[in-house]
């Protein structure tokens, strides 16, 4: 009897127990690791990354019925202590999944994706090969791809006269995406090219450099300088020697909002050869809309591009995650190849047996608002030049083999 | 052959020099007085650009008002830490002294990153040197030309002190020889302490001065550093008309590199400093000390 | 002499032996006890945290021999790690994974490289050579970002596969970390015996004053020389260890971030000791990564305790550590 007695009892306990425990799991969060810039000349784009990843969780609210949680790592602008973080960020925090890396960081954590084993969504990365001859079934993009960039530029040029006839000069950080951006100019056809100057990594006087440009008669500058601190430099300077008097400034990917902010007027000599993200595309997309306010309220100012891109991806991966149902990386990346997502960047999906987002850039010139708008003055117009036309081929053709 | 082009980068290079020159002569002090190496003086030089912004923005000066004050902040400062950290360590072999400022270095851009962050900040000319004159045809800051002026002439006064002081005197007899300096009654602690104070407030200038052009971060004094010690190691270690020959030597490579070669430019400064010691150890003017 | 003198000496020469042989036997138990820990249910975090630790303090270990014994304090040190790094990577991705080729390969372009490159540039000394070993290691970086075709530029060398011993695959975690703890202790003891051989004596000659040292006979050129190629190669088995680890590397690997890094894990640990790098090493990793998630005031803290080891420890971390040891052996005899 007394033995029964127990066993009940027992048995009752361990059913409460299990019970409060499995609310408790269904309460705990489901963690989601960010590893981006945190310091240094690059931080307002780690900023931006992470504000849009914030306030795209607050969007979607919970997933699966648990809250989110972000933790944050940063990267030290440093490839190998990026590989310790992503390591320390599954090892230790056990997240779902990785985003917010930017170039450096994706193609370091390449090289050990199949050892995290998370799906990692990236973007801010430009470099073509992380999606082309590099791909790996863990690492998803939804920025476009350099070379991507390269047909917007074309693009532009093509409906505009003034950049048809003008005579381009290159100049940029020793980066092999700049030499990427000189390459593709080169590549446009008629196109008169005058020369190209590259700078030490951690330049940040501009004067021989310009002087360069001047010397060579350039009445069109693309300048594939790091997103940043340092672009913003270049410009002021470009236009405290007058260079912005005799050329215009062509951005290969855009600028961020608090740059063009900081610019104020001068953002009018610049030319975007193809931004990865618009908040002025809502005129014409909803979510778009909808991402702005909500940026705007969480944070104060309005939504750059990097913010913009950065909610998106957020949003695919929550989506991801809903629709298979947990939080198991490899039903993620399955979900992940097959959804729909509308984004503030317009409906994405990923390209068939491919990890690049087949997402269009925005062309069009920096603007004077005639009101100001989510406190911004001048923004850029957008014009969306479609996935169809940047990246027609498939995931193959382009060398992806997954 | 585009003279003009070569002009404009020798312009440039003598701008940067000026800049160079306010650092390294502080360097160059206090290693010749005191056998130390100050891996800080990177670091005071981004406090002296942190403490242009406090003044201006905290207390709401205008630009030259607050590039007078941001040195006479950081020079006692300065005083203190070398009273603190450096002066009881004096006797110790010369790493140490070398270890104590690397370290202070670390504390010194933490002590900035914690209070103003690690973000990059910007800040505009003054007003009325916020255009750009014409100098033989092309366009260049007027701000930039202003800047090396006034760093020139700084330097210019730094060694008139040396030469024709009594203060002066007793800097050069310290260097030369400090036992005997000391037994003729020249109080070499006190000076040691005072000349490393005002090393650091030239630092802090240069960083004030520079902080339109080159903005404003935490880590901002760390090219520069590098720079100052390739000017003083090649001008030769103690020896101040080294560090003026090393300062445009080096600033004029970088920018006639950097138009010239473009990316290669530092490495082609590092390759041509590197010849230079190899073939003369003790630098342009060192008089056989080397360690 | 007297009697009690020779005695007296006699004794202090046998504990001095016993002295010796204890230290080899404690590296040997350090490194079993490290590698135990795996096995003890120490989070798999903190083995990939040691392992980073213990590649850093090979190649400490490679600067204390140059700076620490001999005294030729360097501002370059990033030129033989990166160079191994970047040599291993190149080779185990487009020929072999296998890890002594790969390794065989990292040294021998280190050799080739830090032969002549020695030659030259031990002429110098002091803040010569240390600005001269800088300069050697940013040209070294600037190298790696023009030769594209070779390095990819800024973007690094991507892809590397994962080690493999005699045919069968070294995973990152518990294996590559054993495989990490075995090449450590071995430099460790290797270094040992040299510092306490009649050749690393001299070094600790050269390093207290050259030229006494040519004065009585020893050939300092030669031995500097020794010591830097040693060095280099040394760093270069860290370097093999760090790309496998990694799975690529960048030029950032060769900058002079890099090379103070190392200078501040050798000389918070004691130059000039055996476990001081170590030490140092581990401490750097730990704390780094410790202050730099989310919390902004790593350099000034970093900078803080830095001073004050500097300040009161003047012979490191490890100094505190082998006063302990010393005083124990002066207890005990």
């Amino acid at each position: 009897m007394r033995g029964l007695q127990s066993a009940l009892f027992t048995g009752f306990v361990s059913l409460l127990c299990l019970s409060a425990g499995g609310a408790t799991i269904a309460q705990e969060p489901i963690k989601v690791g960010v590893l981006t810039i945190r310091s240094g000349p690059a931080k307002p784009i780690g900023d931006d990354i992470l504000a849009g990843i914030e306030t795209a969780t607050k969007m979607y609210g919970r997933v699966l019925n648990r809250p989110i949680e972000l933790v944050v790592e940063e990267s030290l602008f440093n490839a190998q202590a990026a590989v310790t973080k992503a390591t320390k960020l599954v090892q230790q925090n056990q997240v779902a999944s990785i985003l917010g890396t930017s170039t450096i960081e994706t193609l370091a954590l390449l090289s050990v994706a199949d050892r995290l084993r998370v799906p990692i969504v990236t973007s801010n990365s430009g470099s073509a090969a992380i999606t082309r001859e590099r791909c790996n079934r863990w690492v998803f993009r939804t920025n476009a791809e350099d070379l991507m960039s390269v047909e917007s530029l074309r693009e532009l040029v093509e409906k505009t006269p003034r950049l048809q006839q003008a005579k381009w000069f290159t100049i940029g950080h020793d980066y092999p995406w700049s030499r990427l951006v000189a390459s593709s100019v080169k590549g446009v056809q008629d196109l008169q090219y005058v020369g190209e100057t590259f700078a030490p990594l951690d330049t940040t006087d501009w004067a021989p450099f310009i002087a360069r440009a001047r010397a060579a008669g350039a009445t069109a500058v693309i300048m594939p300088v790091t997103l940043g601190v340092p672009l913003l430099q270049f410009i002021q300077q470009a236009n405290e020697f007058g260079l912005t008097g005799t050329a215009v400034l062509v951005s290969p990917i855009g600028l961020p909002d608090w740059l063009v902010e900081k610019l104020g007027s001068t953002s009018t000599n610049v030319i975007s050869a193809g931004s990865w993200a618009a908040w002025r595309y809502e005129e014409a997309w909803p979510t778009t809309k909808e991402f702005n306010q909500a940026f705007y309220a969480m944070h104060g100012r309005v939504a750059g591009m990097q913010s913009l891109q950065s909610g998106s991806a957020t949003l695919m991966l929550y989506n991801a995650m809903t629709k298979a149902g947990s939080v198991d990386p490899e039903a993620i990346v399955e979900a992940l190849e097959t959804i729909e997502v509308n984004t503030p960047v317009g409906s994405l999906k990923f390209q068939p047996n491919g990890r690049q987002a087949l997402v269009s850039l925005f062309l069009g010139p920096y603007e004077k608002l005639d009101s100001p708008r989510y406190g911004a003055t001048y923004a850029q117009r957008a014009d969306p030049f479609p996935a169809s036309k940047s990246l027609p081929k498939s995931a193959a053709e382009y060398g992806c083999k997954l | 052959m585009d003279w003009n082009f070569l002009f404009v980068n020798i312009l440039n290079g003598v701008v940067y020099g000026a800049f160079l020159l306010l650092t390294s002569l502080g360097l160059s002090l206090v290693f010749g007085l005191g056998r130390v190496v100050n891996f800080a003086h990177g670091a005071l030089y981004a406090m002296g650009g942190y403490a242009l912004i406090a003044v201006m923005y905290g207390v709401g000066v205008g630009y030259w008002l607050g590039l007078v004050v941001a040195p006479l902040l950081v020079i006692p400062i300065a005083m203190a830490i070398e009273r603190a950290t450096i002066r009881p360590i004096r006797q110790r072999p010369d790493v140490d002294t070398l270890l104590v400022t690397f370290g202070l270095s670390s504390m010194i851009v933490g002590g900035i990153e914690y209070v103003w962050g690690t973000g990059t900040k910007l800040l505009p000319p003054p007003a009325p040197f916020a255009a750009t004159v014409d100098v033989l045809g092309n366009q260049y800051p007027l701000y930039r030309l202003v800047a090396a002026i006034v760093s020139l002439l700084v330097s210019a006064g730094v060694l008139a002190v040396i030469q024709f002081t009594p203060i002066g005197l007793r800097i050069r007899a310290i260097t030369d020889d400090p036992g005997m300096a000391e037994a003729l009654g020249v109080n070499r602690k006190w000076l040691l302490t005072l000349v490393f104070g005002c090393a650091a407030g030239l630092a802090a200038l240069a960083g004030a001065l520079g902080a339109p052009v080159f903005a404003i971060h935490p880590e901002m004094g760390m090219n520069i550093l590098i720079d100052s010690f390739l000017v003083v190691v090649l001008g030769g270690l103690g020896s101040l008309t080294g560090s003026v020959i090393g300062a445009f030597f080096v600033s004029l490579t970088k920018s006639i590199g950097g138009g010239y070669f473009a990316e290669w430019s530092t490495a082609f400064l590092f390759l041509v400093v590197a010849m230079a010691l190899i073939l003369r150890p003790t630098g342009i003017f060192g008089r056989g000390r080397v360690a | 002499m007297t009697t009690e003198a020779l005695a007296g000496r006699a004794i202090a020469m046998k504990t001095e032996a016993r002295r010796r042989q204890a230290t080899a036997l404690l590296i040997v138990a350090g490194a079993v006890l490290l590698a135990l820990l795996p096995f003890a249910g120490v989070r798999s975090f903190t083995i990939t945290l040691l392992t980073e630790a213990l590649i850093f303090a090979i190649w400490a270990m490679s600067l204390d021999l140059m700076t620490g014994y001999t005294g030729m304090l360097t501002f370059g040190h990033a030129a033989g790690f990166g160079l191994g790094g970047y040599a291993a990577g190149y080779f185990a991705r487009e020929v072999t994974a296998d890890f002594v080729a790969s390794l065989l390969v990292a040294e021998l372009v280190i050799l080739s490289v830090a032969v002549p490159i020695g030659f030259v540039a031990i002429r110098l000394s002091g803040a010569a050579f240390a600005i001269v070993s800088l300069c050697i290691a940013q040209v070294f970086f600037q190298i790696a970002v023009a030769w594209r075709s070779v390095t990819e530029g800024m973007d690094g060398l991507v892809g590397v596969p994962l080690p493999t011993v005699l045919g069968r695959t070294i995973n990152v975690g518990t294996e590559f970390y054993l495989l990490t703890v075995l090449i450590a202790g071995a430099v460790c003891l290797g270094l040992r015996q040299l510092v306490i051989s009649p050749f690393g004596r001299t070094l600790g000659a050269i390093r207290v004053n050259e030229d006494r040292a040519a004065a009585i006979g020893i050939n300092v050129r030669l031995h500097k020389w020794l010591v830097f190629v040693m060095s280099w190669a040394i760093a270069g088995v860290g370097g093999t260890l760090m790309v496998f680890m990694k799975a690529g590397t960048t030029p950032m690997s060769l900058y002079w971030i890099e090379s103070g890094n190392v200078l501040i894990m050798a000389i918070f640990g004691g130059l000039g000791t055996l476990f001081g790098p170590v030490v140092g090493a581990v401490s750097f990793v730990f704390l780094r990564d410790a202050l730099t998630t989310g919390f902004e005031v790593w350099q000034l803290a970093f900078g803080v305790v830095f001073v004050i080891v500097v300040l009161v420890f003047p012979s490191g971390l490890a100094g505190i550590v082998s006063r302990v040891w010393m005083l124990l052996w002066r207890a005990r005899s």
